[in-house]
């Protein structure tokens, strides 16, 4: 196995924070948030570092110590209210309607259980198959679906009828359940 | 097709400015994480650095009845594996014995089992019988509570004095208290036992009770292991994994080195890279081990060294741990045993491994 080279870390941490850090965001909807779980998640990668041998191997320890460590904090803080750094004002016509549509989605997403938020961010926008969702979740393939699935509802819910459903996710199912 | 939420994740996430990722305090931080999961699975283990003369045969043959031979044994000259939980010994071939209290750090002494409880009295099992043989000072957990070679054991007595006993005629000898903080053991080559405190690092000769000698006044430098006049000393602020000076080797490592019986090899934790290496030439052998950490922490024959190897050490609360059986020459490693969790189970390196 390599040693803990610290040239080597600052390397990947160079090339990959920016990625990380945006799916830390999704995560946890907040950048000063998002910035600590990064920070958090890195540093169990440098001390996993000498058996991460490749960088893609390095990304995916990284990307899994951020989706778990946000679960993590949320089960340990309780948080009830979740941080958002926009909230929409209201519902007008038009382009400020679309705004506001998306600003309600935004809430209703970072309001979701961080497992279902987590299964849901893995899924569609780091686009892992459910498998890999749960392998980075620790979880049964199973669950992810149902976590998914149980996601996407409340999120319906809460735009009610601002869209068809066709519109929130993928329409085809071959996409959406590989 | 996108859709609105892949959409709207897509949107909201590129326009994040770059993160600010302090380097150094990932570094700092990841440091300490290591040292305290090293300190918590091998530090002081080179308390056991004796080849265990009998493992387990002799004292499983004291429970007399029908219990027969020790099944699942290792290859002839090869001493088998061994643990306990709570108060039971078990060698990798599936005997146990029960001792006469639970187990908080034990040592093999020859064919003899010494052992701390945890209420910190020392007991001395042999021939199948249990004796109360001292007492040790409230040790922490992760240092040395015993140290063992040929029929010697040592540890720092609850009145903070050093103490060498002899299973042999069962002498005790008593030292001087040290003067610093947290004494301790930390080797034993033949009757000379080795210490350290908070002041420094010392070597005590029995033959002599009243004093000791400083070997060093910083405490760094412990003796981590001493073999038939060898010494394995950390080298505070040196990079070399192994530098010889005479009789004194000294290692990078900070927390764990362990001398083969002969000094001939040395097993030890490279940067999280478990290797044995000759302390003539300086060539290393990587254990292959096949578990994401190993390390060897007591040695069955003069090129066979028990490893201690764990998977998960990413969560403390679920660390996998196993014993196996490496060649020191070529690194090959043989399936073990699976151990216990973290806290359940106690090695014969005379240093008590806490649960998380």
């Amino acid at each position: 196995m390599p040693r803990r080279d610290p040239a080597a870390f600052a390397e990947f941490v160079a090339a990959r924070s920016a990625s990380l850090h945006r799916t830390a965001y999704l995560l946890v909807g907040d950048r000063g948030l998002a910035q600590d779980l990064l920070q958090e998640a890195l540093t169990k990668t440098y001390v996993a570092w000498p058996r991460l041998r490749d960088p893609s191997k390095a990304e995916a320890y990284t990307r899994k110590a951020i989706t778990t460590t946000a679960i993590t904090w949320y089960r340990r803080r309780s948080w009830g209210e979740r941080p958002v750094d926009t909230v929409p004002e209201r519902v007008g016509a038009g382009h400020d309607d679309d705004v506001a549509t998306r600003d309600l989605l935004w809430q209703a997403l970072q309001a979701l259980p961080p497992r279902q938020r987590a299964a849901i961010v893995l899924r569609f926008y780091e686009d892992l198959t459910e498998v890999q969702t749960a392998a980075v979740l620790g979880c049964a393939v199973g669950t992810v679906k149902s976590q998914v699935s149980t996601g996407l509802r409340t999120l319906r819910t809460r735009l009610g009828d601002r869209i068809a459903d066709s519109d929130l996710i993928p329409a085809d199912p071959l996409e959406v359940t590989r | 097709m996108t859709g609105l939420l892949n959409d709207l994740m897509r949107d909201r996430a590129d326009h994040l400015e770059a993160p600010e990722v302090d380097l150094a305090a990932i570094a700092r931080d990841g440091e300490r994480v290591v040292r305290r999961r090293r300190a918590a699975v091998v530090g002081g283990v080179a308390a056991a650095s004796v080849v265990a003369v009998v493992s387990g045969a002799a004292l499983l043959g004291t429970r007399g009845g029908d219990d027969g031979p020790v099944a699942g044994s290792p290859p002839a000259g090869v001493q088998p594996l061994t643990w306990t939980t709570g108060r039971t010994l078990h060698t990798a071939g599936g005997e146990s014995v029960d001792l006469a209290a639970e187990v908080r750090a034990w040592v093999w002494v020859g064919d003899d089992v010494v052992y701390t409880d945890p209420g910190h009295r020392v007991h001395l099992w042999q021939d199948g019988r249990d004796r109360v043989v001292g007492e040790t000072m409230s040790p922490d957990t992760d240092l040395a509570e015993l140290v063992s070679d040929g029929t010697f054991v040592a540890w720092v007595g609850a009145d903070r004095r050093v103490e060498r006993y002899d299973v042999a005629d069962g002498a005790t000898v008593r030292g001087p208290a040290l003067p610093g903080e947290r004494p301790r053991v930390t080797a034993i080559d033949r009757a000379e036992v080795y210490l350290a405190d908070s002041a420094g690092v010392y070597a005590w000769q029995p033959s002599t009770p009243s004093s000791y000698r400083t070997i060093d006044t910083d405490p760094r430098a412990v003796v981590l292991d001493a073999e038939s006049g060898t010494l394995v000393r950390t080298a505070p602020g040196r990079t070399a994994l192994l530098e010889r000076e005479g009789t004194t080797l000294h290692v990078s490592a900070r927390e764990f080195a362990d001398l083969s019986p002969d000094a001939g090899l040395l097993s030890l934790d490279d940067a999280d890279v478990g290797k044995v290496v000759d302390t003539t030439t300086g060539r290393g052998v990587t254990l292959d081990h096949g578990h994401e950490w190993a390390v060897g922490y007591q040695w069955l024959d003069p090129t066979t060294v028990a490893t201690l190897a764990f998977d998960g050490m990413d969560d403390e609360g679920s660390m996998d741990g196993w014993l196996l059986t490496c060649d020191a020459l070529t690194g090959a490693c043989a399936p073990g045993e699976h151990l216990p969790a973290l806290g359940e189970f106690q090695l014969p390196a005379g240093l008590h491994v806490a649960a998380p």
